[in-house]
This record gives structure tokens, C-alpha cells and sequence, in this order.
């Protein structure tokens, strides 16, 4: 039997937003590498809550996640920065930047990820014409749809080939072929041998048994599958 | 990458730095010219210092023993500095051009010499000694009726102006503290400003010394404007007063390396390391 590695562990951890609200509660749990882990749950059960853990935009109020088996509380600002240059982040909210154009926004994940791309420009219309953006590159993200913003951000999170990569509800504001579309690039993803984590309700998604399934209800873990 | 964050500071935050470049010109042009006043006030100041003595007037003192005896009594009190004698020789000397013609003719010159008194020139070890030196000598003019004190005119005014400089102090760190509090609260309200797009850079795995170098950047791009602005302002409006009361000196005197050094301290102080400092404090709660 060979030992693997747990990719991220989480031990125990509860978050409690002030002044006391339980968002996630004792939570354990382990994700390995190329895992495609599907976290479901009604709204307000704790999805986004564990999704901002892994990717340190809240620390836990109590309890230790493990990046590998390096403690988060331990990591120092460089190690974090580099270890979120390996994340692919894809924004229940998009987190775009509104006074940038769709193609500047898209550059600076790439830039940020400091991974060698040989033409980041064609790289860049390859998914935008993947994606049916590529005449709206140099337009301001903030002059674009709700569906169209949400396109922006899932190229911005897998342009940069991450490591392992986040999703909060990608498909919330797309149409059923955007959504197979994204689903076939997810499964690209997962054929790659990359770990993917993603949070979602969409029954589209969740029909299609991609892999892991973990359900939250109230901040409690209820099913590990 | 710094093109695209410099894209989002100033699309975002032109307005901030708009105000920053009119604050820093006032500023700056007003520091400028406190320094300038202050400077040639001390300086006008000190000039006279040197030349400020209580006169004390001795009369019908025949016997230069006397006299001498008393210079050793006063020479004992310790705020003077030095004691200069004119006796009534000298006195008579230097006045008798300005007497009127029928005087000289109708008195001899011993007899004009005894209405004459000795003056005791008396310099305090500075302004600050004068009003204790002064009630010294009082005494002496209670027990003597032929002694008499003279003040200079003005002193009053020598003597306030002298105290200015404890206010400056006072004004000076006041006024800088008021410059840190502004550019504090400028970075502050640019941070608040740009939170979400500094978050979302932090979380796609870049560092906040990427902005705190493009703030750095940019305020001291707009204060070098704002200063040059102003100091020539300043420079231009220095001068013609100094044309106008020459005894206004230039500061700083671009040909003294020590009015240089000072300008350069302060141009670092206010353009480059207060700017750092106050980047450095005001994105202390931005790390996540």
C-alpha cells in the first residue's frame, strides 16, 4: 500500500464570524492531489466560508489546515503569495478588476502566477474565442453582462494552468452550453492530474458525479462521499 | 504588471492626488517662508543682542574709586556678561558737536564735565537675563538717588521676539506633526478606496510591496511637482522682499553649504522618508 499525502488537511477547524455566528463547525477533512472534490450544500451551509480557508482570504477561528504538511498559521507572506500563485481561484463574486479590460485582467492572473508562457497573448484570445469573448478583449470588464464577467473569471483562474483550482459556484450566471463547456474544460483539468475543489448547488453539476462529494449543512460536515 | 496597478491607483484615485499636490504646495510654501521669517527675525535679533545694555547713569560721583567699587559690586552679579565705562570725558566728547553754541560758549568745559554723568554700560549674558539683571540694579538706584537705570527702546518688543523661538519649536513640531497626520490619513483613504482591487491582487498571489512601491511611487511623483511648484513660488516672492528690505537675507542661501545641507534634509524628510513611513503604517491591516 502505498502512503499518499494529504494535498490539504483541515483539522478540527470552526470559523465563527463576530459576534457569533457558527459559519463552519469542527471541521475535518482531508483532499489529495487530483482530487475533484464537489462541495454542495444549501445556501449559507458553509461552502464559500471553506473555500476563503483554503485560499487564506479568512483564517479559522479555531482548529489547523495543512498545505501539505506545512500548518497555514506557519506559512510566512512570500510562501503564502507563492502558494496562491499555484491556486486557481474562480470568485463566487468574480473579483475582477472594473477599470481594466477584459484581456489586462486575464494578463495579470498570468503575470502574477510567474509561469513561463511562450506567447501569453495568443494564449489569452485562444480562450477568449474558446469562451466567445475575444471581441470584447479590450473592453472594461465593468461594461460587460453578468454572464460575460463570470467568463472572465473562470479564464482568469485556468489560463494560469494552476495546481489545484477553486471554483465557488462558476456556473451561477451561464447559460446550459456555457455550463457544458466549463464542465468539459474542468474534466480537462481533472485528466491533467490537477486537484479541483468546487462549490456549487447547480444540478447540472452535481448529476454528473465528477468525483468527491462532500455536503455541508450549517457549517457541519453531514456527508464525506 | 505595475502598468495595469498604476492603471488602477490613478483611474481610482486622481482625484486624492489632486488634493495631495494642492495641500503639499501650501504647505510646503508655507513652511518655507516660516523658516525664511524666523530666520531673519533671530537674525535681526542677534544683532541687536549684541548690542543690548541696561545704562546705568551715575551722577555727581567725583572719585573714580567710588565708581570702581561699584563696577566690582555689579561685576558680582551673575547675568552680566561684560561692563563697558564712558566717562564723562568721553560723554562730553561725543555729544559736544550736537550742543547748542551758546552752552559751550557760556560754560567751561570742567564745569559741563561735572554736570556730566558716568555710564555704566551694562551687557546681560543674553535677553533672557535682562529683566533679572535689571531688578538687580534697581536696587542700587534705591539706596542712591544719584544713580539712574535707562532700558533701550523697544526692549520690550527685543524681549517677546526673543521667546519666539521656544514658539517656533512648538509651531515646527505641531506643523510637522499636521503633515504626517494629512499624508497618513491620504494613504488611509486611498487604501480604503482601492481595498477590494488590493485584495484581489493579494489573493491571486501578489505582494502589497508591489503597491506600497507604486504608492511610493506616485506621491513622491506628485510632492517633487508640488515642492518645485511652490518653492519657486516661494523663491521668487523671498526675493523681492529681500530686494525691498535688504536686510532680509536669502534662506537658504544657495551659496552656503550649511543652508544646503539644511534644505536637503528637509526636502528628504518631507518628499521620501515621511511618505515611506506613512505607506508603511497605513497598509499594516491590508495583509490577508
Amino acid at each position: 500500500m502505498i502512503f499518499q499525502m494529504a494535498l490539504l488537511t483541515f483539522q478540527n477547524v470552526s470559523k465563527i464570524y463576530p459576534p457569533y455566528f457558527k459559519a463552519l463547525i469542527n471541521i475535518n477533512l482531508k483532499i489529495y492531489k487530483g482530487d475533484f472534490v464537489i462541495l454542495t450544500g444549501p445556501t449559507g451551509s458553509g461552502k464559500t466560508t471553506l473555500l476563503k480557508l483554503i485560499y487564506r482570504e479568512e483564517k479559522p477561528t479555531s482548529g489547523e489546515i495543512f498545505y501539505e504538511d506545512v500548518p497555514y498559521s506557519k506559512l510566512k507572506k512570500k510562501e503564502l503569495s507563492l502558494f496562491r500563485q499555484n491556486l486557481g481561484i474562480i470568485f463566487q463574486d468574480y473579483k475582477l478588476f472594473p477599470e481594466l479590460t477584459v484581456y489586462e485582467n486575464i494578463k495579470i492572473s498570468l503575470v502574477l502566477s510567474q509561469k513561463f508562457v511562450k506567447n501569453d497573448k495568443f494564449l489569452i484570445y485562444e480562450y477568449l474565442e474558446r469562451f466567445k469573448l475575444s471581441e470584447k478583449a479590450q473592453k472594461k470588464v465593468k461594461e460587460l453582462s453578468g454572464g460575460e464577467q463570470q467568463k472572465v473569471g473562470i479564464i482568469r483562474g485556468i489560463i494560469r494552468d494552476p495546481e489545484i483550482l477553486i471554483a465557488d459556484e462558476p456556473t451561477g450566471n451561464l447559460d446550459p452550453s456555457s455550463i457544458n463547456e466549463i464542465l468539459e474544460i474542468l474534466k480537462d483539468f481533472h485528466e491533467k492530474g490537477k486537484t479541483i475543489i468546487l462549490a456549487t448547488h447547480d444540478p447540472i453539476i452535481l448529476n454528473q458525479n465528477l468525483g468527491k462529494t462532500i455536503r455541508l449543512n450549517r457549517g457541519e460536515l453531514v456527508e464525506d462521499v | 504588471m505595475f502598468r495595469y496597478l498604476s492603471k488602477i491607483e490613478i483611474k481610482q484615485s486622481i482625484i486624492y492626488y489632486l488634493f495631495l499636490f494642492l495641500f503639499f504646495s501650501f504647505w510646503n510654501f508655507f513652511s518655507l517662508f516660516s523658516f525664511y521669517f524666523y530666520l531673519n527675525i533671530q537674525n535681526t535679533l542677534q544683532i541687536y543682542q549684541d548690542r543690548l545694555a541696561i545704562n546705568m547713569l551715575i551722577f555727581s560721583e567725583k572719585n573714580p574709586l567710588n565708581i570702581f567699587n561699584l563696577l566690582s559690586e555689579i561685576e558680582k552679579i551673575p547675568h552680566v556678561k561684560n561692563i563697558d565705562i564712558v566717562s564723562p570725558e568721553k560723554l562730553l566728547e561725543k555729544v559736544k558737536k550736537d550742543l547748542p553754541s551758546e552752552i559751550l560758549e557760556n560754560f567751561s568745559e570742567e564745569e559741563l564735565k561735572a554736570e556730566f554723568p558716568y555710564i555704566l554700560k551694562i551687557y546681560p549674558l543674553s535677553i533672557k537675563d535682562y529683566p533679572a539683571l535689571k531688578d538687580r540694579l534697581n536696587l542700587l538706584t534705591k539706596v542712591n538717588s544719584n544713580i539712574q537705570i535707562y532700558e533701550p527702546r523697544f526692549f520690550k518688543l527685543i524681549y517677546y521676539a526673543y521667546f519666539l523661538k521656544i514658539g517656533f519649536v512648538i509651531f515646527v513640531a505641531i506643523w510637522i506633526f499636521f503633515y504626517i497626520f494629512f499624508l497618513y490619513f491620504l494613504n488611509n483613504l486611498l487604501n480604503l478606496h482601492l481595498k477590494n482591487q488590493t485584495q484581489i491582487f493579494l489573493l491571486l498571489g501578489g505582494t502589497l510591496r508591489k503597491f506600497k512601491l507604486l504608492r511610493f511611487f506616485f506621491l513622491v511623483s506628485v510632492l517633487v511637482l508640488a515642492f518645485g511648484h511652490s518653492s519657486s513660488l516661494f523663491f521668487f516672492i523671498s526675493d523681492t522682499i529681500s530686494s525691498i528690505f535688504p536686510f532680509f537675507k536669502h534662506y537658504p542661501d544657495i551659496s552656503k553649504e550649511k543652508d544646503m545641507l539644511y534644505f536637503g534634509i528637509y526636502t528628504f524628510f518631507t518628499i521620501f522618508l515621511l511618505p515611506w513611513l506613512t505607506i508603511l503604517i497605513s497598509y499594516r491591516n491590508y495583509e490577508i
